[in-house]
């Protein structure tokens, strides 16, 4: 056979083909070996091979409660948190006003209200967060929008690659220009390349001359999220895939406080990578900076009506700051 | 949502990266993945199932069909399994990536005629 003649999708059907066949004797194997456990299961309507799936339909049905009985007591405590005005205040008195910055305040907020380790959020937790990152960056921000929820708030987000944005798009067109963001350095911008194939939204424009300047800012800072693996993805198309094509996202690093307003373009990655999300390479060196590939991050909607938020780094922390708690709703 | 309790222990990064390289469709790449993650899900509880004293193995699927993605199972397997539970999930984890990492490469590697029939 000539080395040419085998196409991508012969390698993908041929690919497909060797993980079916390995999936199938790995079941067999543990059925064999563990038949009392698989009945066990299936007595309770589980299976593992639908454990992914059954795990996101008890996490969106709201079973986060019963995390509790195997949570250790000083993660627990956390559930009962103060309010965010509260929180805020407390910070306040701890640092003194006014000299606090809001970098200081939105880290110290999220110490205090996030879980010692990563896990979905519960519905208190995500809307005291929605109130102390409204404050204080001032960008709108939800956790459901429009009845919509990410399959997570708060995961580890990845480095991505550029994307595709139109035929012929290379990873060299991507190099920031004069007064763009990341163009002192180029290189840092440039070193994760392009992606093989396109996003999960295909082309951004059909040629170079129909891509836009709000198009090419979409790429820039655009955003991975696990659309695929969402309960109702498969059944309630094709609307969720229009609700969610650049669906405006705000990504704050949780070690930092750093936070940038990114437009969803691409779903994944896969979730034995151990991550939820995924940043462009302009999202995450500004996030965490050039040897940033991989850390803990919040992931809200920017509920953004009226498109009048752009897309890019919030720059919350410049200057003086006053905290208005009349500003929080209890 | 889609987290289960072992998901802070494994990392396949390196194996994504060469399904997007050589599988462009994202329908065919997600198909991948979940075939991926099934055999996953079978050897991670096969690995833990082989040193979970038999006794506790109902509270085990208790546990997974009522929370499977709570961490707190971690600690439910430590306290019951002499071994440590992250180290040896992470190795079989290892195991598996270099198992799927062959099959990709066999099937990405240019296939050649044997010698002789060749001309």
């Amino acid at each position: 056979m000539n080395p040419a003649a085998q196409t991508d999708s012969s390698i993908v059907e041929d690919l497909r083909n060797k993980l079916k066949l390995k999936s199938l004797v790995t079941k067999k194997d543990f059925d064999d070996k563990f038949a009392d456990f698989n009945k066990s299961l299936k007595d309770r309507n589980v299976s593992l091979t639908g454990l992914r799936d059954h795990s996101a339909k008890l996490l969106t049905a709201g079973a986060l409660a019963s995390t509790l009985l195997l949570s250790p007591p000083l993660d627990s405590t956390k559930l009962v948190p103060r309010s965010p005005s509260d929180i805020l205040a407390s910070i306040n008195d701890k640092n003194g006003l006014p000299s606090v910055s809001p970098a200081t305040k939105l880290r110290e907020a999220m110490k205090e209200i996030l879980p010692e380790t990563i896990r979905p959020l519960n519905d208190q937790e995500e809307s005291y967060l929605e109130k102390v990152i409204t404050e204080i960056t001032g960008i709108p921000t939800k956790a459901t929008l429009e009845g919509e929820h990410l399959n997570t708030t708060y995961g580890k987000i990845g480095a991505e690659q550029h994307l595709i944005r139109y035929p012929g798009d290379t990873a060299a067109a991507h190099t920031p220009e004069e007064g763009e963001y990341g163009s002192d350095r180029p290189d840092d911008i440039l070193k994760e390349g392009i992606t093989p194939g396109l996003g999960a939204w295909g082309y951004f424009a059909s040629s170079r001359d129909e891509l836009s300047e709000d198009l090419v800012e979409t790429e820039k800072w655009y955003s991975v999220a696990q659309t695929l693996y969402l309960p109702d993805w498969n059944t309630r198309q094709p609307y969720l895939k229009n609700w969610y094509k650049y669906r405006k996202l705000l990504i704050i690093n949780t070690d930092n406080g750093k936070a940038v307003v990114t437009a969803l373009a691409d779903s994944g990655p896969a979730a034995f990578t151990g991550k939820q999300f995924g940043g462009s390479p302009e999202v995450m060196d500004y996030l965490g900076g050039e040897r940033y590939k991989k850390g803990p991050v919040l992931v809200f909607f920017v509920d953004d009506p009226d498109n009048e938020i752009p897309l890019g780094p919030v720059e919350y922390n410049e200057g003086a700051y006053s905290l208005n708690l009349s500003n929080l709703i209890e | 949502m889609s987290k289960l309790f072992y998901d802070d222990y494994i990392d396949l990064a390196p194996i994504e990266k060469k399904i997007k390289e050589h599988v462009k469709s994202k329908e065919s790449q997600e198909e991948i993945y979940k075939l991926i993650d099934e055999i996953l899900h079978h050897r991670v509880v096969g690995c833990i199932l082989d040193r979970l004293p038999s006794g506790d193995h109902d509270q085990f699927v208790q546990h997974l069909s009522d929370r499977p993605h709570d961490t707190g199972i971690m600690r439910f397997l430590g306290d019951r399994i002499a071994e440590d539970v992250v180290e040896f999930i992470r190795y079989e984890v290892h195991k598996l990536s270099g198992e799927i990492l062959e099959i990709i490469h066999e099937t990405s590697a240019p296939k050649t005629l044997p010698k002789k029939l060749k001309k």
